[in-house]
């Protein structure tokens, strides 16, 4: 089961990897193809893969290089689709990280099961909001934004006040 | 939370900050998914557990090398678990022979859990009270962590070295019929002596050959009488130098050569008494059978190392632990501290024999390898010599146990010395 999870994870990585890749040669930044390149090569060594912080470090990575490519506003609608499979790939790190060494897979498979129904749900949601994110355009003013983030702000600091309280 | 909770906060509010920097809306989209994620947690946020657990073990006394199989189910009372993480911390870092102590799962409304494993444990008594239980969201951002009740109590009795025939024989026994023969006349075996004939002597008894040399007197045989001993053995566990390592390991030695001693003590009939010296000092009054021996293999396997206190205080030590015309074997260091102590056992008329390990041996190995003067391991022979020699002189026996000695020589060594001190 683990190396099921292994696999979709090196999917994920590799249409990522492949998207940021293709979409900066198109345009000719070739640099940043060598760069979009650098996670999927450094998540090939297996002593880099035991490490906790990794794929952390792998999906910052990726992302800061998906926000690079939003801000020069190139290929928007794919360089949005790949936050997908930037999030299904350090989600399921994360879950075969969990899954200690030889746990029999009767365990695993309903894990499995239920993990991906919800990962699924997460998946075409954002996928949904993602197109219409690309399809419709709305231009807010600087004070709208910012009480926008404020009201996010606010709402995280009561979250996690909620958490610890109940933790 | 999580660190992977923490993690997603991070990402998210990066993007929408370089968002705000930047004034480009599409990389606040991509915060979306992750926000999504977090949205989810919180949905899925596990409810309060009802998980009953039930712990099955194939005993309750073990030895170091025989597998503890462990049966532990769990049975969910309560919501759908979405992922459940079971950890049994006793035999977390164990010898694991089969099956697994730590899963990862999902877990269904009245759905149970069995899980099975075998695993080798190290000396010791193990009081455990719970399982933990941590049940999380789908994508494990918040976590909820609960001790469910396991009760189990596993005795690992220290492992033995074997044991060649030999009979033990103590200069001081007890007036009650065992199986040591002893310096009184009586019903016996071993021969002790020739005595004028009394009326009453058995016939098969009288010696002629001495009748024949004195034709005036009837001579009889006298056998020594077979009687019971008192043994007490004192573990000592304080730790009296700085290699802790070591004498850790100086002390898992010195434990099964003492269980086996006890065993062998109360194999033969005798009483056993028993003295775990250290901070705390666990006693176990004078006993024999099985039951005794089954309670001072406990508390042998329950001995941890402690750090450094007098010898002085076994003084305080009630007067029925060692009775009179005790023999008691100490297992431990020496040390010039406790001297006097062992000058005042003597003076009540214990006899002694102390097991000693060469420390210096041991240690100078590693001084050897660090290139160290040598002339300091010489010179620490020598201290060790002349500690040896004081203690020799006070009448206690010394067994001197070389590195190179298993514990069924040191057993052999023990007996030896016991013989010793009848010849005195």
């Amino acid at each position: 089961m683990v190396k099921r999870l292994e696999m979709i994870e090196w999917l994920a990585l590799g249409i990522s990897t492949l998207l940021l890749v293709l979409v900066y040669l198109l345009v000719g930044l070739w640099p940043f193809a060598i760069l979009a390149g650098i996670p999927a090569m450094a998540w090939s060594r297996p002593r880099l893969r035991r490490t906790a912080w990794a794929s952390s470090a792998v999906m910052v990575f990726l992302l800061g290089i998906t926000a690079f490519g939003l801000a020069r506003q190139i290929a928007i609608p794919f360089l949005l689709i790949n936050s997908i499979p930037i999030l299904v790939f350090w989600d399921l790190t994360s879950l075969s990280a969990g899954i200690p060494d030889g746990q029999p897979d009767r365990f695993s498979v309903v894990l499995f099961a239920r993990h991906m129904r919800w990962l699924g749900m997460v998946v075409a949601l954002a996928a949904l909001l993602l197109i219409l994110v690309a399809l419709i355009h709305l231009e807010l003013s600087f004070g709208w934004i910012i009480a926008l983030t404020l009201a996010l702000v606010f709402g995280f600091v009561v979250l996690v006040r909620k958490l610890s309280q109940t933790a | 939370m999580t660190k992977r909770f923490v993690v997603t906060v991070i990402a998210i509010t990066g993007l929408i900050l370089l968002a705000l920097i930047l004034k480009n809306g599409f990389i606040l989209a991509l915060a979306i998914p992750f926000i999504l994620t977090l949205l989810v947690g919180l949905i899925a946020l596990p409810k309060p557990m009802k998980i009953i657990a039930q712990r099955t073990v194939d005993g309750s006394v073990f030895t170091p090398n025989q597998p503890i199989n462990t049966e532990l189910t769990l049975q969910n009372n309560g919501e759908a678990l979405e992922r459940v993480e079971i950890e049994d911390e006793t035999f977390a870092g164990e010898k694991l022979v089969e099956g697994q102590t730590k899963i990862l799962f999902a877990l269904n409304k009245g759905e149970s859990c069995v899980l099975n494993y075998s695993a080798f444990l190290t000396r010791g008594v193990y009081r455990i009270t719970h399982v933990a239980v941590s049940a999380s969201d789908p994508f494990g951002l918040f976590r909820m962590v609960q001790e469910v009740t396991a009760p189990a109590e596993l005795v690992v009795q220290p492992a033995t070295p074997g044991m060649r025939r030999q009979r033990l024989h103590p200069r001081q026994t007890r007036n009650y019929p065992g199986q040591i023969p002893s310096d009184r006349p009586g019903q016996g075996m071993e021969f002790l002596g020739i005595r004028e004939y009394r009326p009453g002597d058995a016939l098969r008894h009288i010696n002629w050959r001495s009748n024949a040399r004195h034709p005036q007197t009837l001579f009889t045989n006298e056998y020594r009488r077979e009687e019971m001993a008192d043994f007490g053995i004192i573990l000592d566990t304080r730790r009296l130098t700085r290699f802790a390592n070591m004498e850790a390991e100086a002390l898992e030695s010195n434990v099964q050569v003492a269980a086996a001693f006890a065993e062998k003590v109360i194999h033969e009939g005798n009483r056993v008494s028993l003295l775990v010296f250290g901070m705390g000092m666990n006693s176990l009054f004078p006993g024999s059978g099985k039951q005794q021996l089954s309670l001072m293999l406990r508390e042998l396997g329950e001995a941890r190392s402690s750090p450094y206190m007098s010898l002085d205080f076994l003084r305080y030590a009630p007067v029925r632990l060692f009775p009179n015309r005790s023999t008691l074997v100490v297992f431990g260091l020496m040390d010039e501290r406790d001297l006097e102590i062992y000058a005042r056992l003597r003076s009540f008329g214990y006899d002694i024999v102390l097991v000693n390990q060469d420390f210096v041996t041991l240690t100078s190995a590693e001084f050897e390898q660090k290139s160290l003067s040598r002339a300091a391991i010489r010179a620490a022979r020598v201290e060790r010599a002349l500690l040896l020699r004081k203690f020799s002189k006070l009448g206690v026996r010394v067994v001197d146990w070389a590195p190179n000695q298993s514990g069924a020589d040191v057993l052999i060594e023990i007996g030896r010395q016991l013989i010793l001190f009848r010849r005195k």
